[in-house]
């Protein structure tokens, strides 16, 4: 491996977070282990939610007030040790050595404490001041695990308090606890590894301690860090690495094998720990968990279950939630309505036509958005969608998406918003942005909405439904293609594979799901909401001024319109698809505005006149099918990848595609029709 | 002890990990996640096509990509 690019792909430049004087507590664990419950336990309504600097990655940090004193409350990214492979792990140990906690909680699952000790005794290598809360103790019992705490507080030098966090159990006592150790000097552990990893381990403190500022009691840790490669944890500790990096990059082909003899010394010790102070019913009987799985799971009932599920999710999502949005989208028309009456003149207009629906198109999401992750959230906090993600991975990893990529797609039917936001839960940064690229392609039902009027217009009832079917399968076809596109060509970059836990089955905590829920709401509305609201006044305003007959708008349609004549695109259908980009509903009101002014009779006739032939038709509606995505989709687009760069890639690229497809059905679908 | 790849391997089969050929990252990735060198795993289903379900250690189970499967060499 070269250490050097290793260092560069996963240098994060994570600041000093910490902007008070309150003594932070910092929760950290392996992921699914409750560590964001106990965070909400802890923190209750006084939370924030953010980004790690630099990255996507999610933050939260909230206060934990008690007994007259405040504390800063960080949970950090879900990892299962310190190193350096993932960005979440970067921030972990980055915050760590920067920010110095006040006290660290690992949350370890009880049930299983051998792999949940790693990060314990990577903390304490560390010399941090850390406890130990032995989460889901409940489960634990129930799988007769008996786990003696003294033994193992004695062994390991720190507290450990058995919790449930899902209950409150045991928080009172967890919260004393930390009071009574905060900002506790930790003596570092001192694991025996095997002679030769700790001759290599003189051998780089000395030349450590020539360039780190670190104390002597640092230097051992570091140099296991800098012996396994992990070199962002020295740069965290600002090393001079220039000539360490060379000198480690020289024991390069020793490198896998210090790795296991490392971890080997350090689960050696954890076995000791676990044999003195864990006791388990060799024959322990089969949890719901197991029973569960051998129906979700089963050869020929988990894909029928899981369609069933994504079926639930959209139902959820879209379905339970439309009656909703079609409230606020009244209720908006309503003070529309009002205020244009009252207020008079441009700022009558202006709230009227441009900013009451500007928010409308905001708030419309809302019930959508909130319900999605609620759902998504139970379907997590339960345990399915790491179950999802095996059973759709089979396909999925054939076109180079992870497998929970399916659950996007699906979302994508009824809108491309809430599928780009469902992205968060794949880890993978490149398998998730090739997700968020290609998801526009699948038909919203906005788009589905255009293909039926259009498709009623110039075809019969049988023969439109087949056009709408050619339409949804040729979007998924092409989202497909796509990706495998790009993950053969600019995202090439090759994942490390799919590898993920299936934790136990477990009943999802309301608290935890339902602030998961209004966290990813609220985001919305602050980061895309306000994109939208502008961009949609800017649209309105270009829409009405200056008239709604010759609005600039309908100027920018004839000005662009060169680019649609070889497709046969009159001016009219042009500002059709311009308008568009706020929202491709508009695209039939506009439409309507322009063809006719009165019945459907005559929209139909006028519509009929505008297209040279039946090919120009499929034509158009394969270029709505895939052109650029509404305004929202790019604003959730930018949010989600953290730039602008893959905004106006999607933009571009599926206008490109969109246009060389049109082209081919206008031009190359009557000669294929003459030969069949 | 014999030593095959994992993707020898077939539903019911259980052995101990007995090397990564992966590489770094890939062997950090797999210790972190509890699949550590000695571990014993048993194959609950098998991949290829589609990822393998393994329990670890009769405690918990992880899904493995068949690209994955491929690098890790296993003792029986």
């Amino acid at each position: 491996m070269n250490m050097k690019k290793h260092s560069q792909n996963n240098s994060t430049d994570i600041k000093k977070t910490t902007k008070n004087n309150l003594p932070t507590i910092a929760i950290i664990g392996n992921p699914n282990v409750g560590k964001t419950t106990l965070f909400n336990v802890l923190t209750g309504s006084q939370r924030h939610v953010g980004n790690w600097p630099g990255v996507t990655v999610e933050k939260k940090w909230g206060m934990l007030k008690h007994s007259k004193k405040k504390y800063q409350v960080v949970d950090l990214p879900g990892v299962y040790n310190l190193s350096s492979i993932s960005p979440e792990e970067v921030i972990a140990h980055t915050y760590l050595i920067r920010d110095k906690p006040a006290i660290v909680i690992d949350v370890v699952d009880s049930t299983n404490l051998e792999r949940n000790l790693y990060l314990a005794l990577e903390l304490r290598e560390m010399g941090i001041n850390t406890i130990i809360a032995l989460n889901m103790i409940d489960v634990a019992n129930d799988k007769r695990i008996e786990i003696n705490i003294k033994k193992l507080e004695e062994r390991l030098g720190i507290p450990l308090i058995p919790i449930v966090a899902k209950t409150g159990r045991n928080i009172s006592q967890l919260i004393n606890v930390i009071e009574e150790n905060i900002n506790k000097k930790q003596i570092p552990l001192r694991i025996k590894y095997p002679k030769i990893i700790e001759s290599k381990l003189e051998m780089v403190g000395k030349k450590l301690a020539k360039r780190c500022a670190a104390s002597k009691k640092d230097l051992r840790w570091l140099s296991v860090y800098l012996l396994l490669g992990d070199t962002p944890v020295l740069k965290a500790m600002e090393c001079d690495l220039n000539k360490l990096v060379s000198y480690v990059d020289n024991e390069n082909n020793k490198e896998v094998n210090y790795i296991i003899k490392v971890s080997d010394a350090r689960y050696g010790f954890i076995r000791s720990l676990i044999i003195e102070s864990v006791k388990r019913d060799i024959k322990t009987r089969k949890m719901f968990s197991d029973i569960l799985d051998k129906i979700v799971l089963n050869k020929w009932l988990s894909i029928p279950i899981f369609l069933i599920v994504m079926y639930l999710v959209y139902f959820f999502a879209f379905d339970l939630s439309a009656p909703l949005g079609d409230l606020i989208s009244s209720a908006m028309d309503y003070v529309s309505m009002i205020t244009l009456q009252y207020l008079p003149g441009l700022l009558g207009l202006l709230f009227a036509q441009g900013i009451f629906p500007g928010v409308g198109n905001v708030l419309v999401f809302i019930p959508t958005i909130y319900i999605l992750f609620l759902v998504l959230g139970i379907l997590e906090d339960f345990g399915y969608m790491s179950r999802a993600a095996f059973i759709a991975d089979r396909l999925m990893s054939k076109i180079g998406l992870h497998g929970k990529a399916f659950i996007s797609f699906i979302l994508g039917f009824g809108c491309n918003v809430p599928a780009i936001m469902s992205t968060r839960s794949i880890g993978d940064k490149n398998e998730r942005l090739l997700t968020i690229l290609v998801n526009p392609l699948i038909p919203c039902s906005a788009r589905i909405l255009i293909f039926i009027f259009i498709a009623s217009i110039f075809f019969s009832g049988q023969m439109a439904g087949i056009v709408i079917l050619s339409l949804v399968l040729t979007g998924v076809g092409l989202a497909m293609g796509m990706s495998y596109l790009f993950s053969k060509t600019i995202l090439k970059k090759k994942s490390m594979g799919f590898i993920i836990e299936l934790p136990m089955y477990q009943t999802p905590s309301l608290k935890t799901v339902t602030l998961y829920a209004w966290d990813k709401t609220k985001r919305f509305i602050v980061k895309a909401g306000t994109i939208i609201l502008l961009s949609s006044i800017v649209i309105w305003g270009l829409m009405v001024y200056p008239s709604e007959q010759n609005s600039f708008l309908m100027m920018l349609g004839k000005l662009i319109q060169p680019i649609f004549a070889p497709l046969g695109f009159d001016w009219k259908l042009s500002v059709a698809l311009l308008t568009g980009f706020a929202a491709k509903e508009i695209v039939i009101s506009t439409l309507g505005v322009l063809f006719a002014s009165g019945s459907q009779m005559a929209i139909s006739t006028a519509l009929k006149s505008a297209f040279p032939s039946i090919f120009h038709v499929y034509g158009f509606l394969v270029f709505t099918l895939v052109y650029t995505p509404c305004l929202a989709t790019v604003a959730i687009i930018k949010q989600e990848t953290g730039k602008w760069k893959w905004a106006l890639f999607t933009i571009a690229y599926s206008f490109v595609l969109a246009w060389i497809l049109a082209y081919l059905v206008i031009y190359l679908g009557p000669v294929v029709v003459k030969l069949i | 002890m014999d030593y095959v790849n994992m993707s020898k391997l077939h539903q019911g089969n259980t052995g101990k990990i007995a090397g990564y050929l992966g590489g770094t990252l890939f062997t950090k990735k797999l210790i972190g996640m509890g699949l550590y060198h000695g571990a014993v795993l048993k194959i609950i289903k098998e991949g290829c096509p589609g990822p393998w379900l393994i329990e670890v250690e009769n405690n918990f189970k992880v899904a493995i990509g068949c690209s994955m499967v491929s690098k890790i060499v296993i003792g029986i």
